[in-house]
């Protein structure tokens, strides 16, 4: 070794000796709250934004054998469908320019996807390789609707009985109930100061945590509630949210997942994070957000802590509670990932 | 070989010495860099009341155990120290209030802050035209002198809207008085087309425009949107029972700002004399 080699590597020893006790020190941040905390991974999507880039990544499902299909208004690949190590395994879809809501149903074994148009102001079925096999257009009820372009469909949800609930959330702020078959059933929901009205009706999801009784969980996300009904339509019962502009409900297990686009009291500067429900419907957790605290009967104001998201826009969880976190206009980044601390 | 060629310079050299400190120091510096260094919100700025008469009470609130908060109060004439928050402060006079949390592992978060206002010459009545617009109609003429309000939200139902101009606002005082400055309390929201006005005029019974002077806002300098006023300034006391101020809204959007090109709202909260 000559003098240039020794001083370089004294000089690399050094720095590395400097830096090792505050790097190794360093402990990863937890987000998240009680029995519900999450390490954050930004990193988990392995795409290649040249071949399959996303602009908003609005909505995330994932199917029997545990692939997740990402719903983007990027019409170079509408759907981009990853394995569970974040590598993409296919992509498909052109035709969506308003691509917003995403919803996976099993119908007698074979499983669908319902995606929204928030642009064409459409619902279409496809299978899992995009084929539409069902359009839903704006019902024609004058009274509803007076033109095409008034709905605008945001999120879907699938009864057991095949029963189609399509939330106009950025529309008249209905629930539009539809037949298998895609025949207009009934609305519910609207705007208005009574209990069952809706602002802002951007999510539905139903709930099958009591087999015995299903319910219809609506988000009214600018009135920052969840808002549950009956699959007939009639209102049961109001879920406040206070501070929490929370986007389509999303049930696994006992509890329910939301993300919230952002905060009430920072609005429109990046201020989302996410949200968990117990059975009881109490926030347990917020990761990045504040502490649900203890007393559930009175929740408090909720807002970000951490700037760990932008815009979240939707959460899916995977069978070991992962949660993979979609964002609107935040970068056009990939989901982020949240792994259970246990 | 395109592998070996892709990565850095710096770190193939390293690895080439087989200087198994050089390989250690690769391998922390890449940990570092892949560990993620989240930044802390702001905290929350809840005061009692944007205007006040004798003192306004801000709580500062950050519902995270691990966090501290600091904050510091600048009015007119002083401004003092960051400090760690504790309790509730009571401040007595007109003030911008800023603060922002800190913790361990995490990046401070950005500065937040509100201004408040201590109330002027009592006013009996307000005259605006053109009125403000339907969607922001605030609670009417009232609202230029209701003390209350001041918030920094759109949706708050304080705010008069205007999307014309330029808007005239005839004040009947109380009485006669002294008149040596004017606080127009206005919302600075550039991402909701919402800016502060061009210029402000102040009219005499004669109908002919003072000499004054635009001396300040009073801000949040860190805070956008943030809750503003215009100070203008009288060049000579004016001593009278009426007051007729005329607010110029920015005709046009600047570049670099969403809805460039377009007509800039004006939304007015309050009018302060002193």
């Amino acid at each position: 070794m000559n003098r240039k080699e020794f001083l370089h590597h004294s000089l690399l020893t050094a720095t590395g000796c400097f830096l090792a006790p505050g790097i190794l020190n360093k402990s990863p941040i937890v987000l998240g709250h009680g029995a519900k905390k999450y390490q954050l991974r930004t990193d988990w999507c392995r795409a290649d934004p040249e071949n399959h880039p996303v602009n908003d990544a609005h909505e995330m499902v994932i199917d029997q054998k545990g692939f997740l299909y990402l719903l983007t208004n990027e019409t170079r690949n509408n759907i981009i469908v990853f394995n569970k190590d974040g590598r993409v395994v296919d992509s498909w879809g052109h035709e969506f320019p308003g691509a917003h809501g995403l919803s996976i149903h099993n119908e007698n074994g074979t499983e669908y996807l319902y995606i929204t148009d928030t642009s064409k102001h459409e619902v279409y079925k496809t299978d899992l390789k995009g084929r539409i096999h069902m359009t839903i257009s704006c019902p024609e009820y004058p009274e509803l609707y007076s033109s095409k372009d008034e709905f605008v469909p945001t999120e879907t949800a699938i009864a057991d009985n095949g029963a189609i609930y399509i939330a106009d959330g950025y529309g008249k702020d209905y629930i539009l109930q539809f037949n298998a078959n895609g025949q207009f059933i009934q609305s519910f929901g609207g705007r208005g100061a009574a209990a069952g009205n809706l602002l802002n009706a951007h999510g539905v999801c139903i709930d099958r945590r009591n087999p015995s009784r299903h319910l219809l969980w609506v988000s009214s996300r600018q009135e920052q509630a969840f808002k549950v009904f009956t699959l007939g339509g009639h209102h049961q019962f109001t879920v406040p949210l206070p501070g929490a502009w929370v986007c389509r409900p999303v049930i696994q297990g006992k509890y329910l997942y939301a993300a919230v686009l952002q905060s009430d009291n920072r609005q429109w500067q990046e201020s989302g994070f996410i949200t968990i429900l117990d059975e009881n419907h109490h926030v347990v957790s917020n990761p990045g957000g504040t502490d649900p605290g203890k007393d559930a009967a009175n929740p408090l104001p909720m807002y970000q802590t951490i700037k760990a998201f932008k815009y979240p826009h939707d959460v899916c969880v995977d069978n070991d509670d992962n949660l993979y976190v979609a964002q609107w206009n935040s970068g056009k980044v990939y989901p982020y990932l949240l792994e259970p601390v246990l | 070989m395109e592998f070996w060629e892709s990565i850095p310079l710096f770190t193939r050299t390293c690895f080439m010495t087989r200087n198994p400190w050089s390989i250690l120091f690769i391998l922390l510096a890449t940990t570092a860099w892949s560990q993620q260094n989240l930044q802390l919100a702001p905290p929350l700025i809840i005061p009692n009341s944007v205007y006040f008469s004798t003192f306004s009470t801000v709580e500062i609130q950050f519902n995270r155990s691990t966090s501290n908060i600091y904050y510091k109060v600048a009015s007119e004439k002083k401004a003092s120290r960051w400090k760690k928050y504790r309790k509730p402060i009571n401040v007595p006079k007109s003030a911008v209030i800023e603060t922002f949390v800190k913790e361990k592992g995490l990046i401070d978060s950005e500065i937040s802050g509100i201004a408040i206002f201590k109330q002027g010459i009592p006013i009996k009545s307000i005259n605006i035209s053109p009125p403000p617009d339907d969607k922001y109609p605030g609670s009417g003429e009232r609202s230029l002198h209701d003390h209350t309000g001041g918030y920094i939200s759109i949706q708050y139902p304080t705010w008069c809207g205007f999307n014309t101009g330029p808007i005239d606002i005839k004040i009947e005082l109380e009485s006669k008085k002294k008149i040596q400055k004017i606080l127009v309390h206005c919302l600075d929201h550039p991402g909701a087309w919402i800016h502060m006005p061009s210029h402000i005029e102040i009219i005499d019974q004669n109908k002919t425009a003072l000499n004054c002077s635009k001396i300040s806002e009073i801000r949040a300098s860190s805070t956008r949107p943030g809750n503003t006023a215009v100070v203008v300034q009288l060049e000579s006391e004016y001593l009278s029972s009426s007051l007729h101020l005329r607010v110029y809204p920015l005709a046009v959007i600047p570049e670099a700002y969403p809805g460039a090109g377009q007509k800039a709202w004006l939304f007015i909260d309050e009018v302060n004399i002193y």
